[in-house]
């Protein structure tokens, strides 16, 4: 009897304790781990939600947001970053991170629509005024004497959508000889004086340091250069054919689950496809989704031919192993210093 | 290697730029002047690009080299011992130690033990650290006194500032100045208090700070000890429950002179039944480490004193620091089921103990005192210097004389004052001295007092 007053006695205590030590309601906060060029993207996607999110839920949040190349990033996720989403330039570093740190499931591209990628890119050249080097195509940066700007497949995600452009193109010019599109391709890293780490960096090296003739990058990123240069510095040169590029969104399970922010981090998502979401990515010359809203940025973005990875590469998991990989083509044809 | 080759190419490159001019001029003589001008600012050119190359490429490279470095773990020294952490701090082994080498005279010795000697007190190399953040702990053995004692081997699961949980053996949280740091003690030897309360036990506990630290919370189960001690398993299957609340009330208040005012209670319950080979009974000792009291013990079940039920201990405690000042006062009464033969009786003892003090060059502290200007020759630093004063008693309950405890070997009550000089030379260094003077009521042969107890402890204190 008195034995159990007082454990009666502890318990009462112990819950009390329990109660007071619970953790003091906190600002939602949401972390996007994302890739080089889209910190403009994200500002203003972020400003909105937070402001269409207070509107709903009566409730404050704090969306923040981290940029580098898309390998370093999900790098990163891997050893540990906490990214409640992840908004990454391509499928296969989103996979890495399923794959490596089991933060979400491998089927995470199904999740939303169009395989999880709200809005779509391509690669494109900037070139300086006036197109000195008369750059039209792929095939004029394999030239001698040309420049190019691209970051390092290795680290970024734009590069690898860079290099796998330039080997379609050699393919689709070679009757798909993946032995002349290596070839085209050694030639084009010839020409590569700078290799930066991220997208954004290779912008940098090509508009600010003013290094290389051609910058070949992200037309999202080609248009804001544009743009911010006022339009006396640089002109734009699509190539014939380019690569779809689709940079995928995820909410990372196990990260979510801990913050206890699922909720958050999955209306974040979602909004990114509605017409509000898609709007802002049209207005970052992202192309959108929706059929609506890219009707009426079509002015913006010029037609082309774009093959995709799964046809062209056999999808995300095979070009990074024939390519990217240690040993892989990349490694083969690219050998820093000389 | 690399920076070097660059630096050879941008002189190179300089070079050819001065050089320049000089070629252009000899191809003047005989090539049409706008071919040769063009070609001129079409080297220019080529050069400027091949320079900013260099430059960008360097700037990269010292970019990478800055990034990997973050990524490089840190060998730290410093006063607190020696660290390495990972890269993002989140792991992390710190290198730490305490060595207490003391000098115990005794004057006027009673003829009760008690030998002059040199001792080393506490002799604790330790290791502490965190891995995943999250995961915090202390392995932590004691060399000192010719033995060798496991004090501290805790995990610490940090889930938040609030609530933490302590899983292993540590210092069970009842006592006040038992729980202050060994390292950070006024006087050589704590109190009377602290023969009433448990040192290390093992058992789990939460705790953590809530109100951003105003309150301070402890709460657990433990294995149980006798006051005063320390075990590493139980003895029986009944636990001790124990908790302290303690509370700077002040603290985040703009009343300065009140920041430093801490308060708060702490108590436990449980049981505990010893036999005639482990009566789980304590024995109380003087400042000057001379045993004065301890429970009737033969080895047989008649003639020795054993825990044979509850226990429990309850202690208000506070301090006070402000500048210079300091202040510590902390009452414990304490508890015990006592059975000897067919005798048995509640043993309540209770103790309790004033400690004042006042340091100069350097703000007064419950944990460790800092000098400003520690002691350097060139500086002209002297450390800091405090004075303290202490009084503190201890009463046996009268109940356990003579069935339990022989009055004529153990005392019924110890008061001890004592007066101390310490020289805190640095962050690590110590040198303390004090005086305490003990009388007893009882203890001593044929119904008289113990012999009163004058103890000059010095100490000399290293501790990273």
């Amino acid at each position: 009897m008195k034995s159990s007053r007082r454990s009666a006695t502890f318990l009462t205590f112990l819950a009390a304790i329990l109660f007071a030590c619970s953790p003091t309601q906190k600002k939602a906060t949401l972390l996007n781990v994302s890739y080089d060029p889209t910190r403009e993207l994200y500002s203003e996607i972020n400003a909105a939600f937070a402001k269409q999110w207070q509107a709903k839920n009566a409730e404050t949040i704090e969306l923040k947001q981290s940029h580098g190349g898309s390998g370093k990033q999900a790098r990163s996720v891997i050893d540990g970053l906490q990214a409640d989403v992840v908004t990454l330039a391509l499928a296969y570093d989103i996979d890495s991170i399923s794959e490596k740190a089991k933060l979400l499931p491998a089927d995470w591209q199904k999740r939303l629509p169009n395989n999880s990628t709200p809005f779509t890119s391509t690669i494109v050249f900037l070139v300086r005024k006036g197109n000195p080097k008369a750059i039209k195509d792929w095939a004029d940066l394999a030239k001698p004497g040309v420049a190019v700007i691209t970051p390092n497949p290795k680290t970024s995600g734009g590069a690898r959508w860079n290099y796998l452009a330039a080997w379609g193109f050699a393919l689709k010019q070679n009757g798909n000889d993946s032995a002349k599109a290596k070839e085209f391709v050694a030639n084009i890293f010839k020409n590569v004086p700078v290799l930066d780490t991220g997208a954004r960096g290779s912008t940098t090296t090509f508009a600010e340091r003013g290094i290389g003739d051609v910058l070949v990058t992200w037309e999202n990123e080609a248009l804001l250069s544009l743009k911010e240069a006022g339009g006396d510095k640089f002109e734009i040169i699509v190539p014939s054919v380019s690569i779809l590029a689709e940079p995928p969104v995820a909410l990372i399970d196990k990260v979510v689950d801990k913050h206890g922010t699922r909720a958050l981090a999955q209306a974040y998502l979602e909004f990114l496809y509605t017409p509000e979401g898609q709007e802002i990515a049209a207005k970052n010359f992202y192309r959108p989704r929706d059929t609506g809203v890219s009707a009426k940025y079509a002015a913006q973005f010029p037609d082309l031919t774009l093959f995709n990875i799964d046809e062209t590469f056999g999808g995300w998991a095979k070009a990074q192993a024939a390519h990217f990989a240690d040993g892989g083509t990349f490694d083969q044809i690219y050998q820093p210093g000389k | 290697m690399r920076t070097q080759r660059l630096s050879f190419k941008l002189a190179v490159l300089a070079g050819l730029t001065a050089a320049l001019p000089q070629i252009a001029l000899a191809k003047a003589k005989s090539q049409p002047q706008s071919s040769v001008i063009q070609q001129y600012e079409q080297r220019l050119d080529e050069l400027e690009q091949k320079t900013k190359v260099l430059e960008r490429n360097l700037e990269l490279k010292e970019e990478a080299e800055k990034e990997k470095a973050k990524e490089k773990p840190v060998v730290k020294a410093s006063t607190s011992g020696i660290s390495i952490s990972s890269a993002d701090g989140n792991n992390e082994i710190r290198f730490r130690g305490l060595i207490q080498a003391d000098a115990r005279f005794y004057l006027d010795r009673d003829g009760q033990g008690a030998v002059n000697t040199f001792i080393l007190r506490r002799v604790r190399p330790y290791i502490e650290g965190k891995f995943a953040k999250h995961w915090e702990f202390r392995i932590m053995p004691d060399f000192g006194e010719g033995k060798v004692v496991l004090q501290d081997a805790y995990i610490d699961s940090i889930v938040y500032p609030q609530f933490k949980i302590r899983v292993g053996k540590y210092k069970e949280p009842i006592g006040l100045e038992r729980l202050q740091s060994a390292s950070n003690l006024v006087f050589p030897e704590r109190g009377q208090t602290v023969n009433l309360v448990p040192n290390r036990d093992l058992g789990v506990m939460l705790f953590g700070d809530i109100l951003e630290g105003i309150l301070t919370y402890q709460i657990g189960v433990f294995n149980g000890v006798p006051d005063g001690g320390s075990a590493d398993f139980a003895l029986n299957n009944s636990k001790d429950f124990g908790g302290r609340l303690f509370a700077h009330p002040f603290k985040k208040t703009s009343v300065e002179a009140a920041k430093g005012l801490g308060i708060g209670v702490s108590g436990n319950f449980g049981s505990a039944n010893g036999n005639e080979t482990d009566p789980q009974l304590p024995s109380y000792k003087s400042g000057g480490q001379q045993t004065y009291f301890k429970y009737i013990s033969d080895g047989t079940v008649a003639g020795t004193a054993i825990a044979d039920g509850t226990r429990w201990r309850f202690s208000p405690q506070g301090y006070y620091y402000y500048k210079g000042f300091g202040l510590l006062g902390e009452y414990v009464i304490s508890s015990q089921r006592v059975t000897r033969d067919v005798n048995s009786a509640d043993i309540q003892n209770h103790a309790w103990q004033v400690a004042g003090s006042y340091v100069i060059g350097a703000d007064n502290s419950y944990g460790q005192i800092k000098p400003r200007k520690p002691l350097g020759w060139k500086k002209g630093g002297t450390g800091a210097f405090q004075f303290a004063a202490r009084y503190s008693e201890l009463t046996v309950d009268k109940a356990a004389f003579p069935i339990f405890a022989d009055p004529n070997k153990s005392a019924q009550k110890a008061k001890g004052w004592a007066v101390g000089f310490n020289w805190i030379i640095n962050d690590n260094a110590k040198v303390m001295t004090s005086f305490e003077q003990t009388h007893f009521d009882g203890g001593g042969a044929g119904g008289t007092d113990r012999k009163t107890e004058n103890a000059l402890i010095n100490r000399y204190q290293l501790n990273f």
